[in-house]
């Protein structure tokens, strides 16, 4: 279910809870009972929406039971001895080939890829072929950072030469690679956890000697 | 969670439920509208629909 189903029977669920609180409303008032300041039903009305709309997002977008223990089963039977080091020496690569290619993203920026190709998902195994050595590295400069952007960091680092990608996005595999790793404490940001001064480290921080 | 643009629309979807519910207590309080409150119940429900769409939209395709 996409963001824009969700999105939909969330507000149906809302628009339907804003009425009971003053259909209510109206039932008391035509029964001469006691009835609520309109305020205090203004803010009646919109904690209902706010609490059906929850509801729905909190149905759809989180794991059920089952998803949370077969999630739970996945994450124990890793070696995160190794995990950890495997995550920490993908993002030292993609960092490294990242700035190994800038020159030669600015190749595929100033060219005219796009008018030929479409976009870099749009190559064709023949296509892909047939480009030079040159426009190859543009293209796989492209895809490098297409990766990062749909890891989660960002492809930018400035000056700096301290060993880190960058800071994980929200809601992206970046940041749960990151939230994964158990000796990371609590929900610290991937800033708090990165060492700037070990070029070879990036963000673990280790609770072992 | 607020750049989630489902938590946007609802966010929005609320407060223009609120603010239909408070706009229809001060023209009762003044006198210049009358509406069935079987009315501003449809109407509360409308608003949400389109406010939380509206939030959205903008959200999903802020350059549109």
């Amino acid at each position: 279910m996409n963001s824009d189903d969700i999105t939909g029977r969330a507000l149906n669920a809302a628009a339907a809870a804003a009425q009971e609180p003053i259909l209510e409303f109206a039932q008391r008032f035509d029964r001469r009972e006691g009835y609520l300041p309109l305020e205090e039903l203004a803010h009646d009305v919109m904690r209902q929406v706010l609490e059906a709309g929850l509801v729905v997002i909190h149905e759809e977008a989180q794991f059920d039971p089952s998803q949370q223990q077969a999630a739970l089963v996945v994450i124990e039977r890793m070696v995160w001895g190794d995990m950890d080091d495997a995550i920490r020496d993908l993002e030292i690569c993609l960092r490294r080939a990242l700035e190994a290619t800038s020159a030669d993203f600015r190749t595929w920026q100033d060219g005219d890829f796009e008018e030929r190709f479409g976009d870099e998902f749009s190559l064709s195994d023949a296509q892909v072929e047939e480009l030079s050595s040159e426009d190859r590295l543009a293209y796989v400069a492209r895809l490098l950072r297409s990766l990062a952007l749909h890891y989660g960091v960002s492809a930018e680092f400035g000056d700096g030469r301290d060993g880190l990608v960058g800071q994980a996005q929200p809601n992206s595999p970046a940041a749960l690679l990151r939230g994964l790793d158990p000796t990371t404490a609590g929900h610290r940001s991937p800033s708090a956890t990165m060492s700037r001064t070990a070029p070879a480290r990036l963000w673990i921080v280790r609770s072992d000697p | 969670m607020n750049d989630d643009p489902t938590v946007a629309a609802l966010l929005a979807a609320a407060t223009a439920a609120r603010d239909a519910v408070l706009e229809f207590s001060f023209l009762q309080e003044r006198r210049e509208d009358y509406l069935p409150l079987e009315e501003l119940a449809q109407r509360v429900q409308r608003r949400v629909v389109e406010a939380g769409f509206a939030a959205w939209r903008e959200r999903e395709s802020p350059a549109a």
